[in-house]
């Protein structure tokens, strides 16, 4: 296994001139941006205190995140990157979780971090000084990034990516997209999810060029990026495919570049593939499956325009086969063809960032038939096989996606509880969120959700926030079938 | 051009994009604020006013409008005879 500072390293020596990262008509060569990423973790061993410092990556997409992330690991650390865009409450909440020991910005530091220990280092990578590491730290960190997602508890949660797994899974992965150097790679996944760094890594290497995508009209009409910036190669949730096709550019003319997208993080529909498919037959399809929690995704179904019909035959796109170093199989269904989705590897995340009670819930030991006891991850997700193929069906807890954001809806009833009311339950009507609060008194719910606003993003505000007297219950459980009734 | 006579109103339009009841709006409405007015909800609105109003759909214009308040003053530029770019 290539650790994958090595891998970027190799990728620089071999296309030293190549362009690694292109953004608003800037090119930043291999050589350049190993320049950048050395003087970083230079700076970051000159005022780190520990030999794994943790690093807190407070930069937009641009060249500067990207490095930020190679030096924090040329340097032996562990980086966490942030949505600058966030909400602030929730951006301080991962800070002071995170506790890190530097903190990269470039400019003015946002006002989330104005709670930040006055003793905790930020460096301007905008004004970076010109000492630069001579070699990769060969003492490093066992992990590599910590990703946070929502939490049930009402903070968000950090999940802890090792350095060694994540180096597996990209020398896996990187054969799939069989990349060839130089082809422009988009980076439009907000960086504080892993499916970002997945992008970053993926790309640099094996030689690719990162565009990132961050402008608003390449945010809002991404197929018009993809023309105009030659994009290759596209990862992203599947969502995106619907601001594609609403702007009408599913087509020859504004897909031409494209070599091969692959989807991640949430369903994706036969439509999509048809749409696809019709528009460019000559494409490669990836339909992904994975969790934060397992390390980069742990099936691949690769589909093209002939075969593309055998994995359409439940609502979904089939998730596909495993990817060597990760096993699938199905627990607690009452045939062996459904079940609660279980990945098992040894290149599962290390675990919740300082958690140990949820780590030792989440991850256990489990013993296949006739196999040895291995390292397993209960992700919460209900599949199904037909003919042989696995599909995605449900989730078996309350956590839901919107937008490939995952959504805790226990989060949600926790901060609507902090708001002052004595209880709260939070359900999905039609892809919708609908609360519900125990109130004498009518809720003034713009002020409400601008409440959450201060800690949720905007795809995890309810869109009605209802005031019962008591919320119904059955045999003490929330009648959920009753509150969906009660959705108006 | 549109002629004056014949700009639709901006509630209506954003109204209509977002599949939402127009007194659900206000000027203070805006994209990330409002249910609804999400990235989807946010092209569909910059569609409908390209074509009710002929906007480009660019950097500036989609930031501008991703705000009711922004699009009610486009709207008053062009019933004054205004250009949208010179808003």
């Amino acid at each position: 296994m290539i650790d994958l500072v090595d891998a970027f390293i190799s990728q620089v020596l071999s296309h030293p001139t190549l362009p690694a990262v292109e953004h608003k008509g800037v090119s930043t060569s291999y050589e350049e941006l190993s320049a950048f990423a050395f003087r970083i973790a230079g700076s970051i061993r000159n005022v780190a205190s520990t030999p794994s410092p943790r690093v807190l990556l407070v930069l937009p997409h641009s060249t500067s995140a990207y490095a930020g992330m190679i030096g924090t690991l040329i340097a032996g650390g562990t980086f966490c990157p942030v949505n600058i865009d966030g909400p602030a409450s929730r951006n301080a909440i991962i800070t002071s979780t995170f506790s890190p020991d530097i903190i990269l910005v470039e400019g003015t530091p946002p006002s989330f971090l104005d709670n930040a220990p006055a003793t905790t280092p930020l460096v301007d990578l905008s004004r970076i000084g010109a000492h630069s590491l001579d070699g990769p730290s060969t003492d490093y960190s066992e992990i590599a990034y910590v990703a946070f997602t929502s939490g049930s508890s009402g903070e968000p949660k950090g999940v802890k990516i090792g350095r060694g797994a994540f180096s597996h899974f990209l020398t896996i992965a990187g054969s799939y997209f069989d990349l060839i150097p130089g082809e422009r790679w988009a980076q439009f996944t907000d960086l504080n999810h892993d499916l970002a760094v997945m992008d970053v890594f993926l790309a640099v290497t094996q030689g690719g060029a990162l565009v990132p995508l961050s402008s608003p009209k390449e945010r809002l009409m991404p197929a018009t990026a993809i023309k105009e910036c030659g994009i290759a190669i596209w990862q992203s949730v599947p969502g995106v495919l619907d601001l594609m096709i609403r702007a009408n550019q599913v087509s020859p003319d504004y897909l031409a570049p494209l070599r091969l997208m692959s989807f991640c993080g949430d369903k994706l529909y036969p439509d999509h593939l048809k749409m696809l498919f019709s528009a460019r037959p000559d494409l490669q399809v990836f339909n992904t499956y994975g969790a934060t929690e397992t390390t980069g995704f742990n099936t691949i179904n690769r589909l093209t325009s002939d075969n593309y019909r055998y994995s359409c035959e439940a609502a979904t796109v089939a998730l596909g086969d495993d990817v060597p170093g990760w096993t699938i199989s199905l627990h607690g269904g009452d045939s062996v063809d459904e079940g609660e989705i279980v990945v098992s590897s040894d290149c599962l995340g290390l675990g919740y960032w300082r958690d140990e009670d949820r780590t030792r819930n989440a991850f256990r030991q489990l013993r296949p038939e006739g196999g040895e006891e291995r390292r397993s991850y209960f992700t919460g997700d209900w599949g199904i096989r037909k003919n042989s193929r696995l599909y995605f069906s449900c989730r078996t807890d309350r956590q839901v996606k919107i937008w490939g954001e995952r959504i805790e809806l226990d989060e949600i009833d926790y901060l609507l509880r902090k708001a002052g009311f004595a209880d709260a339950y939070t359900i999905v009507a039609e892809g919708v969120l609908h609360s519900f609060v125990e109130s004498v008194n009518a809720v003034d719910q713009d002020r409400v959700r601008a409440q959450l606003s201060k800690s949720l993003s905007f795809h995890s505000i309810p869109k009605t926030i209802q005031s019962l007297q008591s919320l119904p219950r059955t045999n003490g459980k929330i009648d959920r079938r009753a509150l969906e009734r009660s959705v108006t | 051009m549109k002629s004056t006579k014949e700009l639709a109103d901006p509630f209506d339009i954003v109204a209509n994009a977002l599949g939402c009841p127009r007194a659900s709006l206000s000027v203070d409405s805006a994209r990330y604020r409002d249910h609804g007015w999400d990235s989807l909800g946010h092209l569909e609105i910059v569609i409908a006013l390209e074509k009710a109003y002929d906007i480009s759909i660019d950097d500036k214009t989609i930031e501008t409008y991703a705000t009711m308040r922004g699009i009610q003053q486009l709207y008053e530029q062009l019933m004054r005879g205004g250009n949208c770019s010179d808003s």
